[in-house]
């Protein structure tokens, strides 16, 4: 005998025990959707799949609290300098405490008539100290991890870090040193003479994830 | 357990799963991809820990102001709002993206033929996708599964009666069969929510102060000559104005130095004299007159020479014919 299902047997049929207990295998299914969440994120190199909130916050020197700003290092200085002779300063970067993890690139530009004969360098570290050969030439150099090499700066920006090798101020890492080295070559020529320029690093810090 | 709370158990299982179903089905059905925001810089439009829905569009339906996410160059998916739209003419868009939250915009731009385009997002809900999906929820999860099917499937004497009534017993053992083979063969599909950060960024500019060069040193102060007694030969000297200062002269018997016949460097450490005499020049002193004319220079750590002064100091000296007797004769222009 065959009969069209009631609505009241098509209740019946869900609500039989196996067979809301096989709709419970659906629950399965909304599971290994989320694996596959876990895996991407493992994919992304993501510490594990964690939200985050809260700010990111590079700071120069202890400066600069909140988003961009801009602080002038009167250190960085050098005055008649003679072919041959470099500098080195030392620029502590730092993460504000309880904010995102980042990763920090930098470019650099640089305006002066004495522009195009410089040469700028970035290090991960500390400057050394300042010394003086017998022929009074003055010469410096930086500790640490070299993330470029005499660079010349002009107005167009500069990578001076690449952002696929950026400093990282992730975990607990909140203080880092960041040293600049400015040379100018013996093979500067006379135009360079009495001439002056400044530079202007930008530093980009982004989440790192 | 009684019979009524294995009836509740039963009808949650049940809702849980047909959700789950349901959700895959959607998602699979309208092309939408689900994504988790791990950060929060889209904030405040959407906030770390929502979950967006988006939708797969060509790029050139992109306008400014969509929120989009694209996977950057180190693996990363990012969903930013759109600044800067680029159509190119194959059909592709290079899209500049920024973080609400942001000050400046990614450092990164995206080459996109399609993109995925955020229609809507679920505050907060992203929680419960990750709660879900972390090793605990799984594990709860996985029990859930099996406790549902055990208490589904259980042979007791509860279930005796509609055990007896035949039919629906392999019946719901199929479908069982069935809707595992389903899940199994929907794993792969397209609604899985995915994590997308909304990355934070932040700005600093260091300005340095005045890097100078010095200017190129200046001829010595002044030069002069001396004949030392019962000697054979004429110093020409000049003053060491500066410590940094090298020298560097040439020697030629024509006033002009054309073609000086011997040249060469002071340190800046050595001697601030020349002595002429039969010897000191090579055996080149065959003329009566000589020229002999010294710059300031600077030099580099190898001792090379870099910049010269513009002008010189220079003295005459004579050599008497047939003897080697040199005689200090005077400056000679530019003045001394």
């Amino acid at each position: 005998m065959r009969r069209r299902p009631t609505p009241s047997r098509l209740v019946a049929v869900v609500a039989a025990p196996r067979t809301r207990a096989v709709m419970g295998l659906g629950i399965a299914l909304g599971l290994t959707s989320v694996t596959t969440l876990a895996y991407w994120t493992d994919e992304a190199a993501m510490a594990t799949g964690q939200i985050q909130s809260g700010s990111l916050d590079l700071l120069v020197d202890g400066q600069l609290s909140g988003q961009g700003g801009a602080v002038t290092r009167s250190a960085i200085s050098a005055s008649a300098m003679i072919p041959g002779e470099s500098f080195a300063f030392t620029v502590p970067v730092q993460r504000q405490a309880n904010t995102a993890g980042f990763a920090l690139s930098a470019t650099g530009t640089s305006s002066g008539a004495l522009a195009t004969h410089l040469q700028w360098s970035v290090f991960e570290g500390t400057a050394g100290t300042q010394t003086t050969n017998v022929n009074g030439l003055r010469s410096n150099t930086c500790g640490g991890t070299q993330l470029s090499s005499n660079v010349q700066l002009g107005a167009t920006p500069q990578s001076v870090i690449s952002a696929t090798s950026p400093v990282s101020l992730g975990g607990s890492t909140f203080n880092k040193n960041l040293c600049v080295r400015v040379t100018l070559p013996s093979t500067a020529s006379n135009a360079a003479q009495s001439a002056s320029a400044m530079a202007t690093l930008n530093l980009t810090a982004t989440q790192l994830l | 357990m009684s019979r009524r709370v294995r009836e509740a158990v039963l009808w949650i299982g049940a809702v849980l799963g047909a959700f789950c179903l349901v959700w895959t089905a959607v998602m699979f059905a309208f092309g939408l991809t689900p994504l988790v925001f791990t950060s929060g810089s889209m904030e405040p439009a959407i906030a770390a820990g929502d979950l967006a829905f988006a939708t797969t569009v060509p790029a050139k339906e992109l306008s400014r102001g969509d929120v989009v996410s694209v996977i950057n160059d180190r693996g990363t998916r990012i969903t930013h709002r759109v600044t800067r739209v680029d159509r190119q003419d194959d059909g592709d868009a290079i899209l500049e993206l920024k973080g609400d939250a942001n000050a400046s915009p990614d450092q990164q731009a995206y080459r996109v033929f399609e993109v995925e385009r955020v229609s809507f997002a679920v505050p907060k809900a992203g929680y419960v996708i990750n709660l879900v999906g972390s090793p605990n929820g799984m594990f709860v999860g996985g029990l859930a599964v099996a406790g549902l099917l055990y208490l589904g499937f259980r042979r007791d004497d509860e279930d005796a009666p509609e055990r007896s009534s035949g039919s629906s017993g392999p019946a719901v053992r199929a479908v069982a069969v069935v809707g595992t083979v389903i899940t199994v063969g929907l794993l792969p599909t397209t609604g899985a929510p995915e994590s997308t950060a909304a990355a934070f960024s932040d700005t600093a500019q260091v300005t340095s102060g005045a890097v100078g060069a010095a200017a190129l040193p200046v001829r010595p102060a002044s030069i002069s000559c001396s004949e030392p007694l019962f000697s054979t030969s004429a110093v020409v000297s000049w003053s060491d104005d500066d410590s940094r200062h090298g020298y560097y002269y040439e020697i030629d018997n024509d006033a002009s130095f054309a073609s000086p016949e011997e040249r060469g460097t002071v340190q800046p450490t050595g001697s601030n004299s020349f002595t002429m005499n039969s010897s000191s020049a090579g055996g080149w002193f065959s003329s009566t007159t000589y020229y002999f004319r010294v710059y300031s220079t600077f030099v580099d750590a190898t001792g090379a020479r870099t910049w010269t002064s513009a002008s010189y100091r220079a003295f005459r000296v004579a050599r008497s014919i047939f003897s080697n007797n040199f005689t200090c004769e005077g400056g000679i222009s530019p003045v001394n």
